[in-house]
């Protein structure tokens, strides 16, 4: 009984990296990136493949599995600011591209990983006694480290001027930054983190399949948005931290729905719906309240 | 310091053509300070966009500290020019705060992986702000957006000043400003041009300022330089004068336009 518990904190620290790739885009930068679906999926390709076929190293395929992302990454960017596709556009091109790519990457549909040495049976047998423990430490541990290197980078000097892009683009531009660039250089880090994530949670739950990022963009914002509602900050800690909080609370609350949703008459594949929906209160319940309340506009 | 040779900007959409600026030529020595006056569509605006970069000319060059800039793109420019404009809310970085905008300014050339703000930069930063009284280095960490506009203008003005540009580009900063604001901001620039012994242009539709501020003053019509003066007879001159000066020119001008197509 413990354990689905457990699982759905395992699942909010795997997911949560993926949920802070859709914070650089969604909220640093302002660009709604749709490409996140597909790479995802290109993280989890490429770190079965490998692990499947190849006898790669479990921890080496998450580093690879982040370069695949930036470059699905870079594609988006370019359409964006070299083609002048617009922003969705970009990311839905994207998207689509890699559907194609990522079934080459696997061959098939789908790549099971049950008799491979995956990163999380690696920990389970170095750490024996702890079990699912172990489990919740690595991720934990991973998802920690990830956000202090992403909190020490949005506070660098390149960092600063990828947060102002998305804030003031005229200004940043006046200040001697490339917008573009930060643009590029954005996207690159966000679907980078998101591969990252479709390679932990493949290596997690022990396949990968072409469908598995699908919602990607929706899971993530709504980890972003139920993050912002708990913690309410400007200072780049705390709006990491509140993503990490957001996505533990929506796995959490998924896997609430699944166990007991039954009651009330869901399906398990009800979620995506549900999911959306929530996702679109959250977003137009703020504006209302503001109006309802007459409160001061919180800038 | 600053140099525009034979300048044309053409505008066109569909079948209509704008010459917003026509064969526009100019320099402007270092350390002077240039204020440019003319009504709406005279191409105050896009005389200053064609310096900063921010639009290309159809023909012509811009020179920058002996530099042909003409295809230098605008955030290269940046490490010569620093640019305020007339809406305070296009200067700064709304949810950034103003530690933070004051640290993306300090520097215009390549950035690093270095940390943006260390405690000796934002020290520094608020003994900067300091001397500016409005109490904005008590608030180093509020987010811009907090700020009214008058605030915020005065950030935008310290930031354009704090990477020690060659040129100082002042697009009617003052013009969304109140009376008492649009006061205080001239006279922070003012305090700002001389310290540094910027270069300056400054585009404005109020006449007083026009007079009041700068060494040398330009009048626009159409896309052309109609009127200058500086020195002493800028000093001496009232806005009465120059839009007499002004009426007598243009319908000069238009005369002959008249005569040259009978």
């Amino acid at each position: 009984m413990a354990s689905i518990w457990v699982h759905a904190v395992e699942q909010g620290f795997a997911y949560g990296i993926a949920a802070l790739g859709v914070f650089i885009t969604y909220r640093v930068l302002r660009f709604p990136d749709l490409t996140v679906d597909g790479s995802f999926v290109t993280g989890a390709a490429i770190a079965a493949s490998l692990l499947a076929h190849a006898g790669f190293d479990p921890f080496v395929v998450l580093l690879i599995a982040f370069g695949s992302g930036c470059l699905a990454g870079l594609i988006t960017g370019l359409l964006n600011t070299q083609l002048g596709i617009t922003d969705l556009l970009a990311g839905v091109l994207t998207m689509i591209m890699l559907y194609s790519i990522n079934l080459r990457i696997m061959g098939r549909p789908n790549i099971s990983l049950l008799r491979v040495d995956t990163a999380t049976r690696v920990i389970e047998r170095a750490v024996p006694g702890l079990g699912d423990i172990a489990v919740l430490l690595f991720l934990a541990a991973a998802t920690g480290v990830v956000v202090l290197l992403l909190n020490g980078f949005l506070r660098t000097e390149i960092g600063l001027a990828l947060r102002a892009a998305g804030d003031n683009e005229a200004m940043i531009t006046a200040h001697g930054v490339n917008p573009k660039s930060m643009k590029i250089l954005g996207l690159c880090l966000s679907n980078g983190m998101v591969a990252l994530s479709g390679a932990l949670v493949a290596q997690y739950s022990g396949f990968a399949d072409v469908g598995m990022g699908i919602g990607t963009i929706v899971t993530g914002l709504a980890a972003v948005i139920i993050g912002g509602a708990l913690i309410r900050s400007r200072r780049v800690g705390w709006m990491t931290l509140s993503v990490l909080l957001g996505s533990l609370v929506y796995r959490t609350a998924v896997m609430f729905a699944l166990r007991y949703g039954h009651h009330v008459g869901f399906q398990a594949s009800d979620l995506k719906l549900v999911t959306s929906l929530l996702v679109i209160i959250a977003m137009v319940v703020p504006p209302i309240r503001e109006r309802l309340m007459r409160k001061v506009r919180a800038c | 310091m600053l140099k525009v040779e034979g300048v044309t900007k053409l505008f066109v959409s569909g079948r209509d053509r704008v010459t917003a600026l026509s064969n526009l030529s100019m320099e402007l020595d270092r350390g002077a300070f240039l204020t440019v006056i003319g009504s709406n569509g005279a191409g105050k605006s896009t005389l200053l966009n064609v310096i900063s970069g921010s639009i290309a000319p159809t023909t012509g060059r811009v020179w920058i500290a002996g530099q042909d800039v003409t295809s230098v793109p605008e955030h290269r420019r940046a490490r010569w020019i620093a640019r305020i404009v007339q809406d305070p809310l296009q200067g700064t970085s709304p949810n950034l705060s103003i530690a933070e905008n004051l640290a993306l300014a300090t520097k215009r050339r390549r950035r690093g992986l270095r940390r943006a703000l260390p405690r000796a930069l934002r020290r520094k930063l608020m003994e900067i702000l300091k001397g500016y009284a409005m109490g904005l280095d008590r608030r180093m960490e509020d987010p811009v957006c907090l700020l009214s506009g008058g605030e915020r203008q005065a950030l935008a003005v310290t930031m354009a000043t704090l990477a020690q540009p060659h040129l100082l580009l002042l697009d009617e900063h003052t013009a969304a400003l109140d009376p008492h604001n649009a006061q205080r901001i001239s006279a922070l620039t003012q305090e700002f041009v001389e310290e540094l012994g910027l270069t300056t242009v400054m585009v404005t539709h109020n006449m007083e300022q026009a007079i009041e501020m700068g060494t040398r003053l330009l009048m626009m019509h159409k896309g052309q330089f109609v009127i200058e003066i500086e020195g002493e007879a800028k000093r001496t001159t009232s806005v009465a004068e120059l839009v007499e000066l002004f009426t007598q020119r243009h319908i000069a001008e238009d005369e002959l336009l008249l005569a040259g197509r009978i």
